[in-house]
């Protein structure tokens, strides 16, 4: 018969045990103030769409490319997260595992430049990846694209962060240059 | 450089910090109807609300509450916001004229939704609500010479209805709620209706407020027949006129013999014709339903609870419900591709016989289809995708654009 209360106890369990994550995930690609935001709008779109998912798979990677979309609204708040990470002087500058804490600052500085630099599409493959923790399958699913457009994705742009860190002489948009002729 | 691009990608994220326990707590307010509150704010920017153990607690009892008190008005918002509670503006179904020669329908191509009529082969469109504010939900009055519409021109949303040309228009429901989802009675004299008490200028004391209310046809004679909080949401009559059917919920036109439909008789279900069957999509969460596929899709029962069944597999959930075609044989649906996202995929608009035989898909788009209508002689089924109105045999043959943004 039609299970109305556990379909309310699925949804219940689905809020609290995915809020989290999602909005852990918004706050650090768009900061907190619109995190909350975009957490809402998240799950009322999952809310609404609940029959867009699979109920046998688990809900995370569904869950995550409904944020990731809705994310894609803000792209703007996006930028302005990301080059603030490069302003921050974090506390391991003092003491930093390398025991180079000017160093990792610079690194920073790079790896936020190419970063924001990146193709829209690596970014959030990688993001998904990297902050959200999902794997190259789950990013397929939330992104709802083949695995090997993940792989390639993230490989890609991986290839640009790790290069912005290797060489600091190549300046950021050298870098795009030769990120995008790789590409 | 021992530090190496991942490790340092996930250090940067360290770098803001998320409170969740306040974001959490003030989601979960938004989702049961509240609206984004600045308020809830201390003066260091952090937020005044339960914490996660709060939030689970607060979620079980919405559960509870469901299973003792389907009325519950935070347990029905969220089946509101589940089953896609309609909203004036939202509600874009084309709406056949009685002879079928003419169709009602709402358009945004002058910047603002606009009630508009046009001939069944899309010809002389014309726009009857050249005004600034939103014109929404039109119905036709069953000899087909008036229109019913919901209209947000005094600022909030009222009912208004107008002759089939645009002339003779008139306020029925001057009231400080919003009224919405107006349905005629079947002799025309009433429209039933629902209240929503939370306006901007008056927001809701609690989460969610509604009511059903009744107004006759010349603006008279106005009330309200429930006096709970509860969900309500698109009232229909009987055919006889006597009942009106609200969710899972039934009362006489006169707001006497409130009862509740049967626990399986779904909320967000559609009448049959004949109002002796229930035609609604049905989803289930648990692990041994989901594991059944014969457990979900397009189900059929009988208005006292008995004989449920299921008649064509993957219907797609929520709003618009499957409708009828006007002889009570057969059940139009929408049925999605599979694909995870909306934006990916498509909802096709399927027709299955009553039995559960002839299941038929009518159109292949390269988007959704959204609100659909049967013509009253049940061959062709008017339905919106993009915006713009299509028909389409229910055979599946003979698909046509009727409307053009651009024209």
């Amino acid at each position: 018969m039609f299970r109305r209360s556990r379909n309310a106890a699925a949804i219940a369990t689905l809020f609290v045990d995915h809020f989290d994550p999602i909005y852990r995930f918004a706050s650090s690609r768009v900061g907190r103030d619109a995190a909350t935001d975009i957490a809402a709008e998240t799950f009322a779109q999952a809310l609404r769409s609940i029959d867009r998912m699979d109920p046998a798979r688990d809900a995370r990677p569904w869950l995550f490319g409904i944020a990731n979309n809705v994310i894609r609204h803000h792209h703007r708040a996006e930028k302005r997260r990301l080059r603030a990470y490069a302003a921050l002087k974090r506390q391991s500058d003092v003491a930093g595992p390398n025991g180079h804490p000017e160093s990792e600052t610079l690194m920073r500085a790079g790896l936020v430049d190419a970063l924001v630099r990146l193709d829209a599409r690596d970014r959030e493959a990688l993001l998904l990846f990297a902050w959200a923790e999902l794997t190259y399958e789950e990013v397929a699913t939330a992104l709802d694209i083949p695995i090997g457009t993940v792989r390639s994705r993230i490989h890609r742009a991986r290839r640009a962060l790790r290069e912005s860190l290797g060489d600091s002489s190549v300046s950021s948009g050298q870098l795009a240059i030769v990120t995008r002729k790789e590409a | 450089m021992n530090v190496d691009e991942l490790t340092l990608l996930r250090r940067l994220a360290a770098d803001e910090p998320a409170d969740a326990d306040a974001a959490r707590a003030e989601v979960w307010r938004r989702l049961n109807g509240g609206e984004p509150q600045a308020s809830d704010r201390r003066p260091d920017g952090r937020t005044r609300l339960p914490s996660r153990r709060v939030v689970a607690i607060a979620a079980l009892v919405v559960v509870a509450g469901l299973l003792v008190a389907p009325a519950l008005a935070i347990g029905d918002h969220l089946l509101g916001l589940l089953y896609g509670k309609s909203t004036p503006g939202d509600v874009q179904t084309p709406a056949w004229a009685p002879d079928g020669r003419k169709l009602a329908f709402v358009s945004q191509r002058d910047g603002n939704s606009e009630i508009y009529v046009m001939n069944a082969d899309g010809s002389e469109q014309e726009n009857l609500t050249r005004q600034p504010a939103s014109d929404s939900h039109p119905s036709w009055s069953r000899d087909g010479r008036k229109l019913l519409f919901v209209s947000r021109r005094n600022g909030n949303a009222e009912i208004y209805v107008m002759n089939a040309d645009g002339s003779g228009l008139r306020n029925l429901t001057r009231t400080p709620s919003d009224d919405l989802d107006p349905s005629w009675s079947p002799d025309g004299r009433a429209i039933a209706f629902v209240q929503k008490n939370c306006v901007p200028s008056r927001p809701c004391a609690t989460a969610y407020e509604t009511y059903l209310a009744v107004v006759n046809a010349d603006g008279s004679g106005l009330r309200r027949l429930t006096t709970r909080r509860a969900h309500v949401f698109n009232p229909s009559w009987s055919a006889d006129g006597k009942t009106i059917r609200y969710g899972r919920w039934l009362v006489r036109a006169d707001g006497s013999g409130h009862s509740e439909l049967p626990r399986n008789v779904p909320v967000a279900g559609a009448w049959s014709p004949d109002g002796q069957r229930i035609a609604f999509s049905r989803v289930s969460h648990s692990p041994a339903d989901i594991r059944n596929p014969t457990k979900l899709g397009l189900w059929v029962v009988n208005a006292d609870g008995s004989d449920a069944r299921q008649v064509a597999p993957k219907a797609t959930w929520g709003v618009p419900a499957p409708a009828w075609s006007p002889d009570g044989r057969r059940i139009a649906f929408r049925r999605y591709d599979g694909r995870l996202f909306e934006s990916a995929g498509n909802s096709d608009l399927f027709v299955v016989n009553a039995d559960g035989s002839g299941l038929r898909r009518l159109t292949r788009g390269a988007a959704n289809v959204r609100w659909f209508a049967w013509s009253p002689d049940g061959r062709t089924i008017a339905f919106l995708r993009n915006k713009e109105v299509y028909i389409v045999k229910a055979d599946g043959s003979a698909e046509r654009r009727l409307t053009q943004l651009d024209k």
